[in-house]
């Protein structure tokens, strides 16, 4: 006889044995109350649908969480998914759920999350989603006296009535995006006395035995969480490797073009127009300051970097404060008085990092040009134009912004008070494989003769550290004034003042 | 009368005959999943359990409170008459199968006495089995539920839970000696 067969009958006669055996040795109440038909997978369902409202916005537990919630509903609901139409719907509605939340956690690591028309249909797909919960949990109500109804019982399920309604009244506040106090914890209050409830009843209903009709489990749990989780962190991890910077059209500089600029640029650098700025700019930019009779200049180094902290003692007394050994980042601006019908100004924004930016993410640079306000009593054309370099292996490369526009937004305070503000807004990543990173904006500017002076500001941004999420562009962090990401960006601030 | 759960003991001991409606009510579903693996017919099951519901009634005063629940006692009554059912009607293929496993009635002396010794062996190999096996154990070889039944009640595929089976059985083999394995 062969080993196999002999140890299976083997197996044969010791599980007779053991059958016989423990006829006189049945299970203690602990023991019993674990020989339950569906205790994990109700449990895995109630968790999911707690985690799904516990919203914790730190640590992106808000992501997290919810994420959890959501993969152990599917799971407990492929536990339960042949038992009745209902709760088969949930099953649906659950991957439906996963599948959504993962494109979205996905695309919070990717820069298109701060993309306008992208943020637009997210919106749209977002609220299409919340939408799910309202016939999630009618359909696990339904789905509870389906099980209820078969066994014969009466047990109550009023709870599941109680929590639809919920779920409607929550995804009303949702929608019209109620920013009180009162009803969110009164909600709390009804959802927590509900869940417990339903806990309640999944727990009666496990131990009486209400059993349900089985689903072959092809696929373990455990596999299930880890591809779940492997597909997202891939995902994640591609957002961040690859759509963490904007898209530049980098192309080697022509050197031939400059020809016949020659003379104005001695011109210029009379005048004191910075030589350094003065070479980033094309022909046609050099021949439009051609006459020039004045220039205004401005050049500050600014530190781009924590610093470090220095204390000294004086007087009894301990004083502490930041010291920066190395300023990273030059801003120059120039403002050139060029001949016209009324005093016109072409003012330029430099800007260079004299040493390597460290991380290559987005970069922004705000302009609050002379014009931008209505009673500043300066007319323009409003084009503003611009570009960026840097140099490799001695030759030099140029690309337009990724984007250079006026654009009208609105910002909270810290005190949750709306505001709303104009600005232009170029953004654009470096290259890691350059040096001498530099690029400018210019406008130009004719005084309506209202004032004697107008000024125009710079705000630099720039993205220090790939840890963030969800991820946010330099761009988004200006126009949200930085409340949202310390730490990852910093904006350093110039201005240009001139006298008329 | 409804009753609560708690209280369909005490109606049953007073020989409340409402007793017996709200002993189906409370305790009905989970007779039901006790008796399922073991009858496959549906007449069956309901037999069994009326079967079940007398036997119960006609030996409530052996119920003592204080070797386990009323519950645990329901599951006990429902699992042994659900055997005795089995034994009863052992006529079809399937049920001949299953009744293999079913203990047989009457052994010699010598055979008691070895079942004895058997019995005190597993009830100490039981004892140190962890509790997520003992939950394994009983479900398989007091409850009788089949593979499939176990992986989709524990969330684990088959081949799972026949490992942990597998695993399960030399574990105790080891435990209990077992010279035929030898």
């Amino acid at each position: 006889m062969s080993e196999s067969r002999l140890q299976q009958e083997n197996d044969g006669e010791f599980e007779k044995k053991l059958s016989e055996d423990i006829s006189f040795l049945p299970p203690d109440d602990r023991t019993m109350s674990k020989i339950t038909p569906f205790k994990k997978a109700m449990n895995m369902v109630l968790t999911g649908i707690a985690l799904n409202c516990v919203v914790l916005n730190f640590l992106c537990l808000n992501y997290i969480l919810p994420f959890i919630g959501i993969v152990l509903s599917v799971l407990g609901f492929r536990a339960l998914r042949k038992e009745n139409r209902w709760f088969y719907t949930c099953f649906i509605l659950n991957i439906i759920k996963l599948v959504h939340f993962s494109v979205y956690i996905a695309l919070n690591a990717t820069i298109f999350s701060c993309s306008d028309k992208v943020y637009l249909i997210s919106e749209i797909v977002n609220s299409a989603a919340a939408f799910i919960i309202i016939p999630h949990v009618f359909c696990f109500w339904q789905g509870l006296r389906a099980v209820n109804k078969k066994a014969g019982a009466n047990s109550g399920t009023a709870a599941g009535a109680v929590l639809t309604l919920w779920s409607v009244i929550l995804y009303v506040l949702q929608i019209i995006r109620y920013t009180g106090l009162i009803i969110p914890v009164v909600m709390l209050i009804i959802f927590a006395a509900v869940f417990i409830s339903l806990c309640k009843i999944s727990k009666n209903m496990n131990e009486d035995g209400f059993s349900l009709k089985p689903s072959a489990v092809k696929i373990s749990d455990g596999k299930i969480i880890s591809a779940a989780v492997s597909v997202l962190l891939v995902f994640i991890f591609l957002g961040y490797a690859f759509f963490g910077s904007y898209p530049m059209k980098w192309q080697a500089v022509n050197e031939m073009s400059y020809a016949d600029t020659d003379e104005i640029k001695i011109q210029l650098i009379e005048l004191g127009f910075p030589e350094n700025v003065l070479n980033d700019l094309t022909a046609e930019e050099i021949k439009q300051c051609a006459g020039a009779s004045k220039i205004v200049s401005e050049s500050n180094d600014h530190p781009v970097n924590d610093g470090r902290t220095h204390v000294t003692y004086q007087a009894n007394q301990v004083l502490t404060e930041t010291v920066y050994d190395s300023n990273e980042l030059r801003i120059t601006s120039v403002g050139v008085l060029v001949p016209g019908e009324r005093e016109k100004w072409i003012i330029f924004h430099h800007f260079q990092w004299t040493e390597d930016p460290g991380f290559c993410g987005t970069e922004s640079i705000q302009i609050l040009p002379a014009y931008i306000k209505a009673d500043s009593g300066m007319i323009s054309d409003r084009k503003i134009s611009g570009r960026v370099l840097y140099d490799s292996d001695g030759k030099t490369f140029e690309s337009p912004f990724y984007s250079l526009e006026e654009e009208t937004y609105s910002y909270s305070s810290i005190i949750y008070r709306k505001y709303s503000e104009t600005a232009v807004f170029g953004t654009f990543s470096m290259t890691e494989k350059g040096e001498n990173y530099r690029g400018y904006v210019y406008y130009t500017a004719e005084s309506g003769g209202l004032y004697n002076y107008f000024d125009s500001r710079i705000n630099y941004t720039h993205q220090k550290s790939i840890f963030q999420y969800p991820v946010m562009t330099a761009k988004k962090n200006r126009m949200t004034y930085g409340i949202n990401h310390s730490g990852v960006f910093v904006t350093v601030n110039d201005a240009l003042m001139i006298n008329i | 009368m409804l009753l609560k759960k708690s209280d369909v003991a005490q109606a049953l001991m007073k020989r409340d005959e409402n007793g017996i409606n709200e002993l189906l009510r409370h305790y009905g579903p989970l007779i039901k999943y006790v008796i399922r693996p073991f009858l496959k017919n549906s007449a069956d099951r309901e037999e069994c359990l009326s079967e079940t519901v007398m036997l119960i009634w006609k030996n409530i005063d052996k119920f003592d409170g204080s070797k386990g629940s009323f519950k645990r006692w329901v599951t006990v009554v429902a699992r042994n008459s659900a055997v005795s059912f089995l034994r009863k009607n052992k006529f079809s293929e399937e049920l001949e199968e299953l009744s293999e496993k079913i203990p047989s009635s009457e052994p010699s002396p010598e055979e008691a006495l070895e079942i004895k010794e058997r019995r005190r062996k597993l009830a100490k190999a039981v004892s140190m089995l962890s509790e997520k096996e003992k939950v394994l154990f009983y479900r398989k070889y007091y409850y009788f539920q089949s593979n499939i039944q176990i992986a989709a009640e524990m969330g684990i595929t088959e081949k799972a839970v026949e490992g942990r089976l597998y695993r399960l059985r030399n574990r105790l083999r080891v435990m209990l000696g077992d010279d035929e394995n030898e």
